[in-house]
């Protein structure tokens, strides 16, 4: 009986302590899910009651859109470029910072930085600095007698640009990668070394397989990411030039909120949450062929 | 150096710049293939960028500034660019405000765009009175009308037409003739942006684009552009 009133105290508790997060995901997440799962079958455009149309917008998805075709090729090709560049990234500088040299702190600093400089102040720097006319990477280029690209303005090379600065955003996977890489035990290298292992070996029968928890957690993290992309293209390009930059999210935006079709935009968030969860069950798949924890290898 | 700079106008002067708009916000019919107005406004701001007269400001590429700096001979303000250059020209050069030129193949003058701030009450405001004495102060007081040059025009016209408003320059020593602000008022268009209209724009812009990129003429896009919009107007 005594033990029957402590578990119920502690449950009384445990609901207690826990109600905030419930309540703010009931209210934040929940709800708005739910509620945009209703208007996705309807054709609310935020102001007159919506009318139930079926599955009438997700047909037109997949049969009607052009701009859904062209943001959703925009957003995977820049999900294929820059997932795997940002995870190659974060590991070699982490490998880079795991050495015991002088002044790895402040590198291990400077690396950092941007990650944590980021927003729109830091999107209308770079706009400055992709100016194909008076930005600095040109003038620096053209010192060295070289012409510099169109940048953001130029179709070809707009994305790679979007690309290219979301690169030096990779703090967080670095620092992520380097705990791990500092967590490995060294008698691993040490049996390595052994059996006659050189570096590169030693980098794949070792240092990656004990690193792969996160890079399977960053792969995971910049897929998501990379696929809800929006505030650069929004603030740099307004997906031009010619909808080069035309990402998914500013698809969504411009059809809630421009063209005022709430119950369509439901709709294309829905396709885009069952496409990242189909991409992220296919990386929770393969993963038991090249994530090892800790466990297994001991 | 550039001899003018059009900024982010291109984009929304394009739709009517002559008087025949691309699309009709009352009978909701387009106007593009057939339309050498928009064609020849299209034109004139891809000739011009294209033979680098003035720069290419897609794609988020920024020309912030430059005409009181010298980088442009020319641009293509509103007035609400007026403070700045007062506070930053002032009278360090010679600069004037002139009405956008007529086109003479078309014998018009180029239109503006017309913008205004709007004022409402909610049907389920508790001082309503309180609110409509506001907006009365706010339209129709010379003393509102002195703080509402700082960014447009003064909605009452006595005022906008009296010697006070035509020669405040708000301390500058600079001048320039206010009245041109007035006079095209008879030359300018309104627009619109939400809804189908939005669709519409971004599909013109769009084709605006690739004609910049050459990948695209004039023709071609004013083809694909009028069976585009036709085709989201038919969704409505």
């Amino acid at each position: 009986m005594k033990s029957d009133k402590l578990a119920h105290k502690s449950s009384r508790l445990f609901y207690l302590f826990i109600s905030p997060w419930i309540i703010g995901f009931c209210v934040f997440t929940l709800f708005p899910m739910l509620f945009s799962l209703f208007t996705s079958f309807t054709n609310w455009n935020g102001l007159s009651l919506p009318e139930f149309i079926g599955f009438s917008n997700y047909v037109n998805i997949f049969t009607v859109d052009r701009l859904f075709q062209t943001s959703l090729k925009n957003t995977l090709y820049y999900v294929a470029v820059s997932v795997p560049l940002n995870l190659l990234l974060s590991i070699v500088l982490a490998l880079m910072l795991n050495q015991r040299l002088p002044a790895t702190n402040l590198f291990r600093a400077i690396f950092y930085l941007p990650t944590i400089c980021t927003g729109v102040a830091s999107y209308i720097t770079w706009l400055y600095l992709y100016n194909p006319n008076f930005g600095f990477i040109n003038v620096l280029l053209s010192r060295l007698g070289i012409q510099g690209p169109g940048w953001l303005s130029d179709i070809n090379t707009a994305m790679p640009s979007l690309i290219l600065m979301d690169m030096f955003v990779c703090g967080t996977s670095m620092t992520v990668v380097l705990a791990s890489l500092q967590d490995t035990p060294k008698m691993y290298y040490e049996a390595a070394n052994l059996d006659g292992a050189n570096k590169w070996q030693q980098f794949v029968h070792v240092t990656f397989p004990m690193i792969s928890p996160v890079v399977f957690f960053n792969l995971l993290m910049t897929l998501i990411k990379g696929l809800q992309i929006f505030t650069q293209p929004y603030v740099m390009t307004e997906g031009g030039p010619a909808n080069a930059t035309y990402v998914y999210g500013l698809h969504l935006y411009k059809t809630a909120f421009l063209y005022t079709r709430f119950g369509y935009a439901s709709a294309l968030a829905w396709v885009l949450f069952l496409l990242l969860i189909a991409l992220s069950g296919i990386i929770f798949a393969t993963s038991k062929f090249w994530v090892f924890y800790r466990e297994d290898v001991d | 150096m550039y001899g003018l700079r059009w900024g982010v106008r291109p984009t929304e002067f394009y739709r009517n710049l002559y008087g025949t708009p691309v699309y009709d916000l009352t009978t909701n019919e387009i106007h593009a293939a057939d339309n050498e107005e928009f064609k020849a406004a299209v034109s004139l701001f891809v000739d011009t960028i294209k033979e680098g007269l003035a720069p290419n400001e897609t794609g988020g590429a920024l020309s912030t500034g430059g005409f009181e700096t010298g980088r442009f001979g020319m641009q293509l303000s509103a007035t609400w660019d007026i403070a700045t250059l007062l506070t930053m020209a002032e009278s360090s050069f010679d600069w004037a405000i002139v009405m956008l030129p007529i086109n003479t193949d078309f014998d018009k003058r180029m239109l503006s765009t017309f913008r205004g701030n709007g004022w409402c009450i909610s049907k389920d405001a508790e001082n309503k009175d309180v609110a409509w004495d506001f907006i009365k102060y706010m339209t129709t007081t010379e003393e509102a009308m002195r703080l509402a040059q700082a960014y447009g025009i003064p909605e009452l016209t006595s005022y906008a037409e009296s010697e006070e408003y035509l020669n405040d320059f708000s301390g500058s020593t600079a001048t320039y003739d206010k009245s041109v602000f007035l006079r095209m008022l008879d030359f300018t268009t309104n627009f619109s942006n939400m809804g189908v209209y939005a669709q519409i724009n971004d599909v013109i812009k769009n084709d605006y684009e690739l004609v910049l990129a050459d990948q695209m003429t004039v023709d071609e896009m004013a083809e694909d552009v009028q069976v585009q919009a036709e085709s989201l107007m038919a969704m409505q």
